[in-house]
């Protein structure tokens, strides 16, 4: 980290490899989008370099990595705003019967989809509390944002997921119905 | 102890799941190739941000506490009233003068005839000055904004006519030749001539674009001569009046715009005739809304529309063009028809209109013209309907037709931000070409 700071890319390098593949896991689920996740994690190791001198406290170099990581993320999601299609996975492996531990493909297909009605911000709060593991109030200062707003945007967030899981779930039904 | 929800447990798993898709290889090359491009912030500049932590105690932390931000805060005020009253005392020598003139517009309401009228950018003083039919975008403010080019007929064959602002005092350049019409195009940026086109003509070799001095003083010089079977249309001056650039007009192309073919440039003086659109695309011209192409302020490049083959396809994009060579750039997503494109009178932004995809919406688009900070003004996404904007001369606003799916609305204005401010004209109608002159 010293040498990092003081000018060494060699050191940068070694210091971020390690955590290139779990930023990469983040800003893709954040953006759902392939290419645009990989533009978001080289500008923020770009910014980390550029401001790596500014970092008063070390220990805080993963939460201060991944705050440039999600402010990229917003960046990539605005500049991409106006392209209306998600990018979607064109074929997605099916495991073998009994072989897909979290139950059925539907549930999954339906996360899949719930996820995607969410708002880049809302996604943001899930991946850095649900995916990183990280307390609400670490999640917030990763965020940049008050606590009681990342509660707020969390708890929002779950319950934009489950209406629209139940909505999925729904949907079917009411079709059935109407055919009869 | 709360007993888990079982569906954030099946939320957890799923991103574990999702998130175990492998990081790209190059990624991290890639990465560390770019960074060595740039270097770190300086120490002090960082230290005058107040560190880069930025953890939410830095946060509310007064900003008095920051003694450097003191500093700083002190020499911006300090620059600041120096930069105020010195341009007050500048406003003070100048004659005070606002760079926006009249507005002029095409109103068609499926009436009769549409009307061309100007009018002053309040949207008072509509005064008249003409009536045509079939003639879209065919009137044109001189750089001064004291005269307008115009339409008109002798003895059957299409001319060329300079009138004010009011109607009044037409003057039609006269032509010895009457085996071919000539109609208006474009003035050059100094108003001392204008490049007219001819698109009827009894001989192939007559096609192309004309120059003479707007007052009839000159003769007429032909510029271009149309590839058989073509016309050259569409001329419009680079800033500096050096070249000209026009659509090479195909006829042969399928009837879907009002013209297509291929864009050129080609010095004033007839010199140096080049081809700017990508092989594999059609330059496309439309009848109305705006011009297709745009020079840069300094004159180095030109912004146009192409559209990729088969033309019917109608997938079109903005590209820009360096005007000594090289292949032009795409800077805009693939969209619908582009009817109009303009550069900002600064330099800093590009805006394009581009027609509906079927959902009868259509959509205005600015950006940087790197292709850059692109944002949507108007169209599906933003609260505003309606299409095509052009700039004010002073660059600070864009007007614009606001309506409905049919086309029918009033011409409002926007700021760059697509943020709406004032409404122009109060009759519903189709506004197909609309242009605003600086202040004479």
């Amino acid at each position: 980290m010293l040498r990092a700071r003081q000018g060494d890319l060699e050191a940068f390098s070694t210091l971020t490899s390690s955590r290139t593949g779990r930023l990469f896991a983040v800003a893709r689920l954040i953006l759902r989008h392939h290419e645009l996740a990989e533009d978001a994690v080289q500008e923020a190791l770009i910014r980390a370099w550029q401001d790596l001198r500014g970092l008063r406290d070390p220990d805080r170099f993963d939460a201060w990595l991944h705050r440039l990581l999600v402010r990229a993320c917003y960046r990539a999601a605005e500049r991409d705003r106006r392209h209306a299609a998600v990018e979607l996975d064109i074929e997605r492996p099916v495991p073998a019967a009994g072989g897909d531990p979290q139950g059925s493909i539907a549930v999954r297909d339906q996360l899949e989809r719930g996820f995607r009605r969410l708002s880049t911000e809302q996604r943001a709060v899930i991946v850095l509390h649900h995916y990183l593991g990280l307390s609400l109030a670490d999640a917030a200062d990763t965020l940049g944002i008050p606590l009681g707003t990342m509660q707020s945007r969390l708890s929002r967030a779950t319950q934009v997921m489950r209406a629209a899981l139940e909505a999925d779930e729904r949907t079917p039904a009411l079709a059935g119905e109407t055919l009869r | 102890m709360t007993p888990r929800d079982p569906f954030e447990t099946t939320l957890e798993h799923w991103l574990d799941a999702e998130a175990a898709e492998m990081a790209p290889a190059t990624i991290h090359d890639d990465a560390m190739r770019a960074a060595r491009l740039v270097r770190q912030r300086p120490t002090w500049f960082i230290w005058l941000r107040g560190g880069v932590d930025a953890a939410p105690r830095a946060r509310v932390r007064p900003l008095v506490a920051r003694p450097q931000v003191l500093l700083v805060l002190g020499l911006i005020l300090l620059l600041a009233t120096v930069v105020v009253v010195g341009a007050g005392v500048i406003r003070q020598l100048q004659p005070q003068s606002s760079t926006n003139g009249r507005i002029m517009f095409a109103r068609d309401r499926a009436v009769g005839k549409a009307e061309y009228v100007t009018t002053v950018p309040d949207g008072s003083d509509e005064v008249r000055f003409m009536e045509a039919d079939q003639c879209g975008q065919c009137t044109f403010w001189s750089p001064d904004g004291r005269q307008i080019m115009i339409p008109t007929t002798v003895d059957g064959r299409l001319r060329t006519a300079i009138i004010a602002p009011d109607g009044t005092q037409q003057r039609t350049l006269a032509f010895p030749d009457a085996t071919f019409g000539l109609g208006p195009g474009a003035w050059s940026p100094d108003g001392r001539q204008v490049a007219l086109e001819a698109v009827e003509a009894d001989a192939a070799s007559q096609y192309g674009i004309y120059v003479t001095d707007s007052d009839g003083s000159s003769a007429l010089r032909q510029v271009t001569t149309a590839i058989a079977g073509r016309t050259d249309e569409v001329p419009t001056y680079s800033p500096d009046g050096r070249r000209i650039a026009f659509l090479s007009k195909n006829p042969g192309n399928p009837p879907v715009v009002y013209g297509s073919g291929d864009l050129f440039i080609v010095n004033a003086d007839g010199t140096d005739l080049r081809k700017v659109n990508p092989t594999g695309t059609t330059f496309v011209a439309t009848a109305a809304n705006g011009r297709p192409m745009a020079w840069s302020p300094d004159g180095r490049q030109i912004v146009f529309n192409a559209v990729e083959e088969p033309l019917d396809a109608g997938r079109s994009a903005v590209y820009l063009a360096n005007v000594e060579g090289g292949d032009p750039v795409r800077i805009s997503e693939f969209g619908s028809w582009i009817a109009m494109v303009e550069w900002s009178p600064d330099g800093a932004w590009i805006v394009w209109g581009e027609a509906d995809n079927g959902d009868g919406r259509p959509r205005t688009w600015i950006a940087h013209p790197d292709g850059t900070a692109v944002r949507q003004l108007i169209g599906p996404g933003t609260p505003i309907s309606g299409c095509c904007a052009t700039w004010s001369p002073d660059g600070t606003r864009l007007l614009f037709q606001r309506g409905d799916s049919r086309g029918n609305g009033d011409l409002w204005t926007m700021d760059k931000n697509g943020a709406v401010l004032d409404q122009i004209t109060h009759q519903q109608a189709r506004y197909i070409w609309f242009s605003w002159a600086p202040a004479p």
